[in-house]
């Protein structure tokens, strides 16, 4: 097997990689000279790295948060919390714009078929209209020739 | 660990948000060592990392409103935290004590013949987590120090898992060019 990139040694270290990958990287690492030794030098690297906890006392942490408490605001009411939620839902909605392009898209349709519709309507409507007249000039015709009709036969 | 104990910190957000002031410490009590050792890297020192705590605990408190169920709570908390690390770093010049400057004016590379004693060490190992770039240094501190897979580091983060990869090899290869034999 072609040695893998560093990355994965890196990886591997980490135990961070998928279950197939592990396997290879352990046979690999019984088999290369190299890349065994390049990884004890990973290891040898990282574990210098020490991984100290720090903690503080619980009254410390209550003074902080008490400190906090006066610092902060205040608790916004019921009133106040509905407004931050619409706002913050409005901008949301505003973002949405950004990065769902669906959005959009939809906006744009609702938009094309708003304005299309009423002039679509209008075509049609003016179109109709024109049958109707046509219609009515022939009846007219009609009417005019039965009585000419008429009157010539009287 | 914050991340183990998911469920308990919604419980206590909700709790909070129905107007439970009380529950703000417990959230406090839960958060306040991932905070905590998140911010010692970034600033180096207790004391600091215990104003970036108060800062941190401040924003919560603040924008726990804002806080959208669809992420993780243990993800919000280390991006609010690097955030305020960073900013504090800014904000603040950490100066140098006068070993550092001393160190800082010895050779970059260290050979093994030199006598380092442990504290040289630990400070030139944080010396060199602090020259990474925001996004290297990013990702080592929670990979290595968190313990966070790749995948969450992702999330937290908001990039792909191969950039955080290539964040990740950068970090180490840099370091340990730096460091050389040292270690």
């Amino acid at each position: 097997m072609k040695c893998p990139s560093k990355k994965y040694l890196y990886l591997y270290y980490y135990k961070d990689i998928d279950e197939k990958m592990m396997l290879i990287m352990e046979q690999h690492l019984k088999e290369c000279l190299l890349c065994s030794k390049e990884y004890a030098k990973i290891t040898n690297f990282l574990l210098g790295f020490k991984k100290e906890e720090i903690n503080i006392e619980e009254s410390e942490l209550l003074s902080i948060v008490n400190r906090v408490k006066s610092k902060a605001i205040g608790r916004l009411g019921l009133k106040e919390r509905l407004k931050e939620k619409v706002k913050f839902f409005i901008d949301g909605l505003k973002w949405s714009f950004v990065y769902h392009p669906r959005y959009a898209v939809a906006v744009i349709g609702i938009f094309i078929i708003a304005i299309g519709l009423p002039i679509r309507n209008k075509i049609v409507f003016e179109s109709e209209m024109a049958e109707m007249e046509l219609e009515l000039v022939l009846d007219l015709d009609a009417f005019e020739d039965d009585i000419f009709l008429d009157f010539y036969n009287s | 660990m914050l991340r183990q104990r998911e469920a308990e910190s919604l419980g206590l957000i909700e709790d909070f948000l129905r107007g439970n002031d009380d529950s703000f410490a417990k959230i406090a009590l839960l958060v306040h060592q991932d905070v905590l050792n998140i911010a010692y890297r970034y600033v180096g020192n207790i004391e600091d990392s215990k104003d970036v705590l108060q800062e941190v605990l401040l924003k919560i408190y603040n924008k726990l409103i804002y806080f959208k169920k669809e992420s993780k709570f243990s993800s919000w908390i280390y991006r609010i935290t690097m955030n305020a690390s960073l900013d504090f770093l800014r904000k603040r010049r950490r100066g140098w004590c006068l070993k550092d400057r001393y160190l800082k004016n010895r050779r970059t590379t260290i050979s093994l013949r030199d006598d380092i004693d442990i504290r040289d060490k630990e400070i030139i190992m944080k010396k060199t987590i602090e020259e990474l770039s925001l996004g290297q240094k990013n990702v080592f501190i929670l990979r290595h120090y968190k313990g966070l897979k790749i995948n969450e580091i992702s999330k937290t983060l908001g990039c792909s898992q191969s950039s955080v990869k290539t964040q990740l090899k950068r970090a180490i290869d840099k370091m340990r060019k730096k460091i050389g034999g040292l270690l």
